[in-house]
This record gives structure tokens, sequence and C-alpha cells, in this order.
């Protein structure tokens, strides 16, 4: 039902009714941050994808398929435009010898180190389905929806990837 | 596994986006902010009101939010979206008395008092008073959502003149100092959507209605959503409410809330949050959010205030010192901080700064 609204709403922003916009971005931001941010690691980084991933995004909304997962097809395009920003950033790094900082970020922009470490130990998929999970507060149905996999995958992928972090968690608590 | 969750959820704030992309975003593409404008207009907001009034039509709203939560499980039993008048509004009693965190009574009246001036110097006068203000104004505005059995609702008959909408309800609001104010909403509900499968269910209701204060008569509108979801051992639920009262052609208060309660073996964790938006000429101009934790018989409350590109906190907490109840408060307002108990007295409510130091 919620599907058929935001395509309903994508198909007005399409139509030129700015009013869309809201509502298409508060239903949609969520996992194409995650998603970059998986990949950049750096929230402020991540943030300037966010926002240049829907800038670009709606500015060629003519080459959505109507009813084809707009969630998905934005969170291709986010992770596409980190990847590139990771290759950027390697080349300047390579250049300029400054010590990664594409990959640690400045103090002001850090994670939380719960954030970080789900980043570096989990695989894309579980990390994703945990943030929408457990941090953006989608229900597992919605976030099934979202990534188009089945319900039971989201439940299984969400406790594992708890599981993991608690395990990695007790393993420093014991060192 | 629940402290994970909970770290996640708590330190949420600090890993999701910024609300600035989404403005920057909207500027980039040239969208302007005209929905807000026009879903106020197509509501018939007309009143303007200062501010002052604007904070007692968000305590309003906000104890008409709470009686709600109370009410609309009774009312809603009808099902199908046709109601009959709650018999005995008290057999909710238990959510309500849930939301409101009894610490809340020590706030209540007493904060909007000025009360005895702190005594310890781990700021200046100046700085201690800054903090007291701003601490008053956001204590005002919880006033509803915090004080233990400080809010009753009754259901009344409908008058002729509002005869358009099926229900009525009387809310009070009690202060601590014997104070009332009584806000009267009229309304229709109706179920606008239902949604079953497998083992999650999901129910959604509109409402439409006129609030009336002791500053005017409102036009509102809301909705409730309730799920559902059991997956092996663990039960989820979730519900959420939200309401906006229209001030202005392109002017309104919106309140939401949230809540989830989680159970696992025998652990139960209950979250509630409310989160308050003022719209003023279609622009948001501030927004506070109202974090209520209960864990193992603790409660904490956190309000978060973002206005005029400055983000406040205040965090409370219950303790009881030689005997008595008094309030532990962690304040952020403009960049000063600062610990502080509050202590009820007759005549108010004498603040206590505390020096680093201080236990």
């Amino acid at each position: 039902m919620e599907r058929e609204k935001l395509e309903r709403k994508i198909a007005s922003l399409k139509a030129g009714d700015a009013r869309a916009f809201d509502y298409v971005y508060e239903h949609t931001h969520k996992p194409v941050y995650f998603a970059i941010l998986y990949v950049v690691k750096n929230k402020a980084d991540a943030e300037d994808l966010l926002q240049e991933t829907f800038v670009r995004a709606l500015r060629s909304l003519g080459s959505y398929e109507a009813g084809s997962n707009f969630t998905g097809w934005l969170v291709r395009i986010g992770k596409n435009l980190a990847l590139n920003h990771l290759s950027r950033a390697r080349r300047e790094v390579a250049t300029d010898f400054s010590e990664q900082a594409w990959k640690y970020g400045t103090h002001e922009h850090e994670l939380p180190y719960i954030f970080d470490l789900a980043a570096k130990v989990l695989a894309e998929d579980e990390y994703e389905i945990l943030m929408l999970c457990q941090t953006a507060g989608y229900k597992r149905r919605e976030v099934a929806a979202m990534l188009n996999i089945p319900i039971g995958t989201v439940t299984w992928k969400n406790n594992e990837a708890l599981k993991k972090l608690r395990k990695i968690l007790e393993q420093e608590g014991d060192a | 596994m629940k402290d994970i969750k909970k770290m996640l959820k708590t330190q949420a704030k600090d890993a999701l986006p910024d609300a600035s992309v989404k403005e920057r975003v909207r500027a980039e593409l040239g969208y302007t902010q005209d929905t807000a404008q026009e879903a106020a207009y197509a509501h018939g907001g007309t009143r303007a009101v200062n501010k002052k009034g604007l904070y007692s039509l968000l305590a309003a709203v906000l104890a008409l939010v709470i009686a709600l939560c109370v009410l609309l499980p009774v009312l809603l039993t009808g099902g199908g979206g046709t109601t009959v008048l709650p018999p005995a509004l008290s057999a909710a009693g238990d959510f309500y008395a849930y939301s409101a965190a009894s610490a809340g009574a020590l706030l209540s009246q007493g904060a909007a008092q000025a009360g005895t001036a702190s005594l310890r110097r781990t700021l200046t006068a100046e700085e201690q008073d800054r903090i007291r203000q701003a601490t008053d104004e956001y204590l005002r505005l919880a006033e509803g959502l915090l004080a233990e059995d400080s809010i009753t609702h009754e259901a009344v008959a409908v008058p002729e003149e509002y005869a358009q909408y099926r229900y009525a309800m009387t809310i009070t609001a009690h202060g601590l100092a014997g104070d009332t104010v009584t806000y009267t909403m009229y309304y229709s509900e109706a179920l606008s959507s239902e949604e079953t499968e497998e083992n999650e269910s999901e129910r959604a209701y509109d409402i439409t209605g006129v609030l009336v204060t002791e500053s005017g008569a409102y036009p509102v509108r809301g909705g409730r959503l309730s799920e559902e979801e059991n997956e092996g051992g663990e039960t989820e639920s979730e519900s959420e409410l939200w309401f906006e009262a229209y001030t202005g052609e392109n002017s309104y208060i919106r309140i939401e809330q949230e809540a989830e309660e989680e159970s696992e073996g025998s652990e139960t964790e209950t979250e509630r949050t409310h989160r308050l938006f003022v719209y003023e000429n279609g622009t948001l101009t501030e927004s506070t959010t109202i974090d209520y934790e209960e864990e193992n018989g603790e409660a904490e409350i956190a309000l978060t205030i973002l206005r005029g590109g400055q983000r406040d906190t205040l965090e409370f907490r219950r303790e009881t010192r030689g005997g008595t109840e008094v309030l532990f408060v962690e304040a952020d307002i403009g960049g000063l901080q600062a610990q502080m108990r509050v202590y009820p007295e007759e005549d108010g409510y004498r603040y206590e700064f505390m020096e680093e130091d201080d236990d």
C-alpha cells in the first residue's frame, strides 16, 4: 500500500508537482543513505553524496520506470556515486599523501563506535538491514518491501548482524 | 542483544543524516515549501496566535494526544470505523499512566514559576538564569506529557453547533497548584485502512475535528496507526498518533507520538517519543523531541529542541534525597552545560545547580 502511494507521489513529482518531494524524500532517503555510508564510512561525505543522489535522480526522473522499485533505483545511483567518490579520494590520497582522510573523516564527523564497527564487520546486506530495522525504525515488512527480499531473510540477517556485533563487543570486553 | 539494539537506537541521531540535506536538495532543485501552506489553507486555519498562545496551543494539543492515547483503544473497539462512546474511559488508564511519568509532576507547575535562585556557582548567576529560563519554557511545554495523573478526559454530548462531528470530549489538565485548564474536542473518526498478513497486522484511523481552548477554536486533523508483529518468541507492537492544529493560513503545529513495546522472554522494554513541530508562514521554526524510556522501573526523559539554528538538550530523572523526591536535570542550553536538582517546595520549586564533582 505504501509502495503504491510512493509511486503515486513519484508520478506527481514527475508531472511537476513539487509538493510530492517531502513524501518521496522521507520515504526513501534512509536506505540510500546507509548504502552510501557503508561505502564511504564518513557521515559528512555520506550526506553530501545523499544530496547529490537525490538531485541527480530527481533531475532524471524521466528515466525511472514506474513500478520498478524506486528506492532500489536510488540506492543504485547512490552506491555508484559513493564508489566514484571513493576512487577519486584514493587517487587524491596517492597524490598528496594525506592520511586516508577519506576513510576516517574528521573528528567532528566521526560516527558513534557501534556504527563504525557495524560498517567494518558486517556484510553489506546485513549492515543495511540492521540499520534500517534498528536505527531508521522501519518494520521488517517495510524493509523487505524496500529491498525486495522475503521478510524471513530480513529477520534472519537482522538477527545474524546483532549476534555478530554482540560477539565482537563481548570479545573486546574480555580483552 | 537488547543492549546493541538500544545502542543503535539511542545513537541513531548521531548517525542518521542531518535534516539540512533535504533542504539542500530542495533548494538545488528549486522546490518551494508550499505544501504545508496549502495543507493549512485546506483545513481552514484562520486564527493567528502570538508566541504565548502558541505554547498554550501546543500544550493543549499535547494533552489531546495523550488523552487520545487512552481514548482511542477504547473507542475503536467498535471496529470497522463505527464506534460507540466509551463505557469506561479509565479502563485504558494503565496505558496513560505509563506514558505520564510521575517525574513530570515535579516539573509541571513550579517550573513555570520563578524558583529560588541557585546557590552553587558552577556558572555565573546570569548563566544560571539563562538556563533556568530555558528550562522553564521547555518544561511548560512538556507539562501535559510528564505530569502523572495530570490529564483527565470525559466524553460529553455533542452540542448542535458542532453537530457535524460525532463525538465530543473534554480534556482537563491539572496543575500541581490545583489550577486546571479545560479543552474541548469535537471530532469524527473512521477506519482508513486495515491490513493483516501472516504474523503482522496494521490498522489506521483518520480523525478530523475542532479543538476549543481558552484562546479560540482550531481546526484539527490527525490519525492513528497501530501495528503488531510476532516473530519467534519476540513480539513487537507499535503505535503512532499525530495531530495538526491550524493557527493561520500558513501556520500550524504538529505533534507526533510513537510508542513501541518489545518483549523477549520475560523482558519487556517500552519507549515513547513525542515530536512537536511549529510551522509559521509555511516554514518549520521549531522542533522538539521528547523521548521517554522506562526499563526495569527506571524512567528517563530527554528533550531535544531545535530552534533558530540552536540545539538544546534537557534530560531528567527522578532521585530520592533525604526521603524527598527530587528531579535531577542535565541541561545543555546554547552551549552552557549544567547539572541541577529541582526541589518541590510550597511556593514553587528551588533549583540547585551542582558543581562538577557533586554526586
